[in-house]
């Protein structure tokens, strides 16, 4: 069908093939290089947690990978199809979990659930209330979500990473103001998501990264290319 | 996706009316200012009628306007539907709709009673009902642009007017003018195809220029 | 099946854009070129502007003979018919400007735009303070709601919106976008609002330059007219050229060529 996946051997289908490859990619935020020249690639069940301070560019990139911002340059390749056991359309399931949680405030938790379910066509079956009770947060799935707490909006936020079997999870600082309770769920939540076969790329300052495993690191610091001097 | 999109607005609106009624007691503020400033002699008032009518309902469009996309786009919504839409175009088009079915149409039957207090005869109402019915929607369609382009803004209430305003010159005119023929018992039906005529074209333009706009507040 | 979104330019990267992936020499050869083209061509139209100007209004009160009903004060036309034609065509400009940078993506481009946007208003703010003086003497009034008039005051709205949301969007790259999409709305809505307004009222008298059978006006009338159309052509362009060039300064600060122009 392309060019891209004809090297990769076709048989095993359980090798670690690289699912997902950025080339190159250079971002650019108001005109300013945050890195250039990012390449990595991952295959199934990989996560890859992304690390650099503050203003390095680690939310852009997760924004680039998912497809709201446009590189400066380079290039987001998935070589997605060829897979018969996951059913994949030719667009990836990208689930987003960004600083922003995407929950609407007069919504009752349920029927945020519902409207995210709706937008992303069918999913695995699971319906939102289970997706809540995963999170521990189906007692008050009925109160309309600007009466929750940030904690309780955060977990109503990552109920929606089980709507669906997506391929990819990109989560940005995903503990935010989550207890210890909530960080254990989303790491159960996180290896099922990776024992069967999907591949996570986060970011956090927080605890979490000592109990997900991370197959891979990236330190946007290292690309970050000098202006040049005169 | 589209009507994901319009009936999770209908939800919020069942759970929050505010957004819905704002604009519309907005519009009853508005229109029976006129006659306390002006005149309240029912001649004099049927001569301007029109126009109040059709100013107020630019400005109550306008008021609704500034969250059309502002509160998607703050919590992260539109985000969620960038990802699993990708397309834009569709989502300008649902909340316009929203914006429509939830300001223009309760707008249209709130100017039923305004017409009765600005003593505007029986027979100009179809008048009055057909240009509200053409206008509002190109009134959505042209402002959710505005919308747009100031989503990223904290502030954008008086700069959204300012750039919106100017757009929606002809409407006003041609609006203001169907009623105006219809009193005095001329036919309209030349300026309610011209309104017809500017629906068509902001249909089919305005939803891309919004689309645009958005994407360039989104990256 | 693969699916891929990429950045803007890279389909088939040229050799210069696989070369370099330095994001500050972005465009490096058409700025520098813009600028130091600009800085060439800008002062020498804005002398030949200057002269045209003295020629054309000099001919303009002195040798164009008085209107047989107007007298004098139709005299004004020297500067309230150029404006008016300009504070259209830059707007245009404006537009088409956008246009080209929002589809190619060029710099330059957006720089022009937004350069274009306070000359126009002010040849419409021009426009509208000249024709309301030839007002008074002509209808009695300074204001009249003629359709031109209020055209010209419904522009001048238009180029106020255009530089508020400039103003107001922090980030310059967002600001050139955002501004390009109204620019392109506002052209699209300036012949229906020109017509709308024209159907409207219509009061003031027709044009009398642009016709089938040729100008019916005198041609000692007609021609300070047009050579002082040129001249606010070229002083236009001068103007233009001198706002593109500190936009391009700004633009590219972090620029070698930038640094070797403010170094010396």
């Amino acid at each position: 069908m392309n060019t891209e996946t004809k090297d990769i051997p076709s048989v095993d289908t359980h090798a670690n093939q690289a699912l997902l490859s950025v080339e190159s990619l250079t971002c650019v935020r108001s005109d300013i290089p945050l890195f250039s020249n990012l390449s990595f690639s991952l295959g199934k069940s990989q996560s890859l947690r992304i690390l650099g301070p503050n203003g390095s560019g680690k939310t852009t990139l997760i924004r680039t990978m998912a497809g709201i911002h446009k590189p400066a340059m380079g290039q987001v390749h998935w070589n997605i199809g060829q897979q018969g056991s996951r059913g994949f359309a030719s667009k990836p399931k990208i689930a987003y979990i960004g600083h922003t949680t995407g929950i609407r405030g007069e919504l009752t938790a349920i029927e945020n659930l519902e409207f995210h379910a709706r937008i992303n066509g069918n999913l695995s079956g699971i319906s939102p209330t289970e997706c809540l009770e995963k999170m521990n947060v189906a007692h008050c799935s009925k109160l309309p979500c600007i009466r929750l707490s940030a904690g309780q909006r955060q977990r109503v936020a990552l109920s929606r990473l089980s709507l669906n079997q997506y391929d990819l999870w990109l989560l940005d600082e995903p503990a935010t103001s989550l207890d210890d309770q909530g960080i254990d769920l989303l790491l159960d939540l996180a290896g099922h998501h990776l024992n069967a076969g999907g591949i996570i790329i986060y970011c956090s300052h927080q605890s979490i990264h000592y109990g997900l495993k991370h197959d891979r690191e990236i330190d946007l610091r290292n690309f970050k290319e000098q202006p040049p001097q005169c | 996706m589209l009507i994901a999109i319009i009936k999770r607005d209908l939800r919020c609106v069942s759970h929050d009316l505010s957004g819905t009624i704002q604009p519309i007691g907005f519009f009853l503020i508005i229109t029976s200012l006129f006659p306390l400033a002006v005149t309240p002699d029912p001649e004099s008032l049927q001569d301007i009628a029109p126009g109040i009518i059709w100013i107020s309902a630019l400005l109550a469009t306008l008021l609704a306007l500034d969250t059309l996309f502002k509160e998607d786009f703050i919590d992260g919504t539109m985000d969620q539907m960038f990802i699993a839409a990708s397309s834009l175009y569709v989502i300008a088009l649902a909340r316009i709709i929203s914006h429509w079915l939830f300001s223009g149409l309760p707008l249209i039957v709130m100017s039923l009673v305004i017409a009765m207090m600005l003593h505007i005869p029986a027979h100009a109402i179809d008048a009055l009902i057909v240009s509200l019915l053409l206008g509002t929607p190109t009134l959505s369609m042209v402002g959710s642009i505005g919308a747009a382009l100031t989503v990223g803004l904290r502030y954008s209430g008086v700069l959204l007017t300012l750039i919106t305003l100017p757009l929606y010159i002809p409407i006003l005119i041609f609006g203001a003018s169907c009623i105006s023929a219809d009193l005095v018992g001329l036919p309209w039906t030349g300026q309610a195809y011209l309104m017809g005529a500017m629906l068509v074209l902001s249909i089919t333009l305005a939803p891309f220029a919004t689309a645009a706009a958005l994407r360039v507040n989104m990256s | 099946m693969t699916s891929h979104y990429t950045g803007s330019k890279n389909h088939t990267p040229t050799p210069g854009q696989t070369r370099s992936f330095r994001i500050w020499f972005h465009r490096f050869g058409s700025s520098s070129y813009f600028y130091h083209m600009a800085s060439r061509w800008g002062p020498r139209a804005g002398w030949l502007a200057l002269i045209l100007m003295v020629t054309g209004v000099y001919m303009g009160l002195f040798v164009a003979p008085p209107d047989y009903q107007m007298g004098d004060s139709y005299r004004i036309i020297f500067i309230h018919v150029p404006s008016a034609w300009m504070s259209l065509s830059v707007y245009v400009l404006m537009a088409v400007s956008s246009a080209i940078g929002l589809i190619w993506k060029m710099k330059v481009s957006f720089c022009v735009s937004r350069a274009c946007a306070p000359i126009g208003a002010a040849f419409t703010f021009c426009a509208l303070v000249t024709g309301s003086l030839w007002g008074k003497p002509t209808w009695g009034t300074y204001w009249i709601w003629d359709a031109r008039l209020t055209s010209e005051l419904v522009l001048l709205f238009l180029y106020v919106g255009y530089m508020a949301l400039d103003k107001a969007i922090p980030d310059r790259n967002t600001a050139s976008r955002a501004t390009a999409v109204l620019a392109l709305v506002g052209l699209v809505n300036i012949p229906i609002i020109h017509y709308s307004v024209e159907w409207w009222n219509t009061l003031h008298q027709g044009s009398t330059v642009f016709r089938m059978d040729g100008p019916s006006i005198d041609a000692r009338m007609l021609v300070p007219l047009l050579i002082t159309t040129v001249a606010m052509n070229l002083y236009f362009v001068s103007v233009l050229f001198n706002r593109v060039r500190c936009e391009l300064l700004d633009l590219e600060r972090r620029t070698q060529w930038v640094r070797k122009i403010v170094n010396g």
